[in-house]
């Protein structure tokens, strides 16, 4: 491949919640406009790793980390990295359809507020192209004053997705997205993902073994805090090299 | 082999009801339900207005509901046979027969004579008792028989002991309310409300303390709003849990339980020396007062809000502040007026806080706040205390009156907000 470009690269990176350690010596690198699965069973540090991508485990409590993570080559926990920043260039999408309490115009307008864009034509402009890339115009079009509590949970989702993209980020984490929903509503996040790649980097945390075969270029299996296997999906998922992956994806385990 | 009742014009009653789906027996258990219960309400009502129905009702009533519960063991032995469930039954119905008997019998005096209040104080009190609990316990019973003595049927007598604790709940203040209009509603008149206070109160109105209450009122809010939700902003927001924030989270409780008498002792001793006698002190003291209660519900509203919401927020590049202006205050401002309108409520009520900080009995208009003022708390417990030496007691009860309006008011106004602004997440 020619266009292999790294954008996301950890460095023995370790983590700890209090005394429990939670990563182990992960070294993974992110290649830019592929989709990146990470599986493994549930408290395997999946979630975990995603959310030291964009630093929201800032947010917890007693949250200890050794180790670097670059993006572009600069360590976003370095002494002069900010993760307000980071988040600007990373974005997240939730397990649980998070929308805020407002209208979905307020929702996906947020973003691009807080970043200054105040003008309400390029506003305008920016929440139907969001919302349209997340495919859900058609469905919104005509309420977009009417509160997002309102929308159904895969509507949600796509709305957190669109909410994502209206600041414009390089790299889109995906904790888990299609938990929460139906077949329908994760076939509907599914084709989005796969459009969302041409613009954007998508790392996607899933348990189900069939979504990341299906979506993804790239996964990595991850077991007890470790990664035990990383690599292009088609190999991990026929041909594992190693034999707890193998064990995992043929369901002897887990 | 069951014995099947009967009994005299059973076969014309049938008939009346029978298009309804109706039975005798059906009949005779809702007219027993229905006795009880208005047994029980008539015990209520008598606690309620301090009277006793009579010896000769009294036994009437009793007596029966007594025949009744004779017919509905007679029932549900012979056409039901049920053996062992009667036993309750028939213990019941013993007792209101022995009831019937006794109570009217309860000598009506008890020596409270010398403390000049009515003789018969305590036989009406013990007789609402004894209506109460037999209506209670007689409803829930005929409920039996009507369904059969199935699982149903003690679901119908639960929650029907679980509708009359609620009556329960709701009676005191039934009390108070129904008292307070009875005696206070007469002397609510323009004058009272537009004039000022004439001849120690027994004539005149409350148009100063009326206008000092929302004075303190305002200014309570004034102090104790914008303190207090910036304070639960900080504590459930900013401050990290240690031990600092869980000392000063048992300080504010503490400040809760603190008595307003010594709120009010110690504006006496720190503000008057300063301010005087006026309304700077009053509201810095129910501020004070008031401030805990805020803090409170404010984190309470604060906690309301998920922090999956917040993660959302820090997921789009959002500050800590942008997160707590834009995405946490937003819903949970509901909260914090209910909880903080809830605290003023208790605010226009106090009266200790204010004896010796703000409130003189007549004060001439404020000009700044640096003048004493007149409030109706205030002015309520001078009155209650004139009662006897001038003829104030229509103006105590009108000011009464007026005073609980006024806390019911806000409180009305806290569900009004709670209700119409509640966000769902």
């Amino acid at each position: 491949m020619t266009t292999k470009k790294e954008i996301i690269k950890t460095d023995n990176l370790n983590l700890w919640y209090g005394e429990k350690q939670a990563l182990v010596d992960i070294n993974i690198s992110i290649l830019s406009n592929k989709i990146t699965a990470l599986i493994g069973p549930s408290g395997c540090g999946k979630s975990t790793l995603i959310r030291c991508f964009n630093r929201m485990n800032d947010v917890i409590d007693k949250c200890k980390i050794k180790g670097n993570v670059y993006f572009h080559d600069k360590d976003i926990y370095g002494p002069d990295a900010d993760a307000v920043e980071i988040r600007k260039k990373i974005g997240m999408v939730f397990q649980k359809p998070n929308p805020f309490p407002k209208s979905i115009y307020e929702n996906i307008a947020y973003g691009p507020r807080l970043h200054g864009i105040k003008d309400k034509k390029k506003l305008d402009e920016l929440v139907e192209k969001s919302i349209k890339v997340a495919a859900l115009w058609d469905e919104v079009k005509d309420r977009l004053d009417e509160s997002a509590m309102g929308l159904s949970g895969g509507q949600q989702q796509r709305l957190c997705i669109a909410r994502s993209l209206a600041i414009q980020p390089e790299v889109i984490l995906m904790d888990e997205p299609c938990s929460a929903l139906d077949p329908i509503a994760t076939a509907k996040i599914e084709d989005l993902m796969n459009e969302l790649k041409r613009r954007y980097t998508v790392i996607i945390v899933t348990h189900n073994m069939q979504q990341a075969a299906r979506v993804s270029d790239f996964a990595a299996y991850m077991y007890l805090g470790k990664m035990i296997e990383y690599g292009e999906t088609k190999q991990i998922f026929e041909n594992p090299n190693e034999e707890l992956t193998e064990n995992y994806i043929t369901g002897r385990f887990g | 082999m069951k014995l099947r009742g009967s009994f005299f014009g059973k076969e014309i009653l049938k008939n009346i009801f029978k298009k309804r789906n109706f039975t005798v027996e059906k009949t005779f258990c809702y007219i027993a339900i229905s006795l009880s219960s208005f047994c029980a309400l008539l015990g209520f009502f008598s606690m309620a207005f301090s009277f006793y129905i009579g010896d000769v009702a009294l036994r009437i009533f009793l007596l029966f509901i007594g025949l009744l519960f004779c017919y509905l063991i007679y029932y549900s032995f012979t056409t039901l046979g049920k053996r062992k469930e009667i036993i309750g039954f028939t213990i019941f119905t013993f007792v209101v027969f022995i009831l019937a008997y006794f109570l009217p019998l309860l000598p009506p005096e008890y020596g409270l004579q010398q403390y000049d209040v009515d003789a018969s104080v305590l036989k009406f009190i013990i007789v609402s008792i004894v209506f109460i609990i037999v209506g209670i316990i007689g409803a829930s019973f005929a409920m039996k028989p009507l369904f059969k003595f199935t699982t149903k049927s003690n679901q119908f007598s639960a929650y029907f002991i679980l509708t009359f604790s609620l009556v329960f709940i709701l009676y005191p203040l039934f009390v108070i309310l129904s008292n307070l209009i009875v005696n206070g509603s007469g002397g609510i008149t323009l004058n009272f409300l537009t004039e000022n206070v004439l001849k120690h109160g027994a004539e005149g109105g409350v148009s100063y303390a009326i206008v000092g209450t929302f004075i303190v009122i305002i200014g309570t809010a004034l102090i104790a709003i914008p303190l207090g939700v910036a304070s639960a902003i900080y504590l459930h927001e900013y401050a990290k849990s240690g031990p600092i924030v869980r000392l000063i989270r048992i300080a504010t409780d503490i400040l809760q339980g603190v008595p307003s008498i010594v709120f009010g002792l110690f504006g006496f001793a720190v503000f008057v020396p300063i301010f005087g006698i006026c309304i700077l002190s009053g509201i810095l003291v129910m501020g004070f007062m008031t401030l805990p209660i805020i803090i409170r519900s404010s984190e309470e509203a604060l906690m309301c809000v998920p922090r999956s919401l917040r993660e959302g927020s820090y997921a789009l590049g959002a500050t800590k502040w942008q997160t707590i202006r834009r995405v946490v205050i937003p819903p949970a401002i509901p909260g914090i007026l209910t909880g903080s309108v809830l605290g003023l409520g208790r605010a226009a009520g106090e009266t200790a806080p204010i004896i010796f900080t703000a409130s003189i009995f007549i004060a001439p208009p404020p000009t700044s706040i640096f003048s004493p003022i007149q409030s109706l708390s205030y002015h309520l417990y001078i009155l209650t205390k004139y009662i006897g030496a001038y003829p104030v007691d229509q103006n105590a009860w009108a000011t009464a009156l007026l005073l609980m309006s006024i806390v019911l008011g806000m409180n009305a106004i806290a569900i009004i907000i709670r209700e119409k602004y509640r966000v769902e997440f």
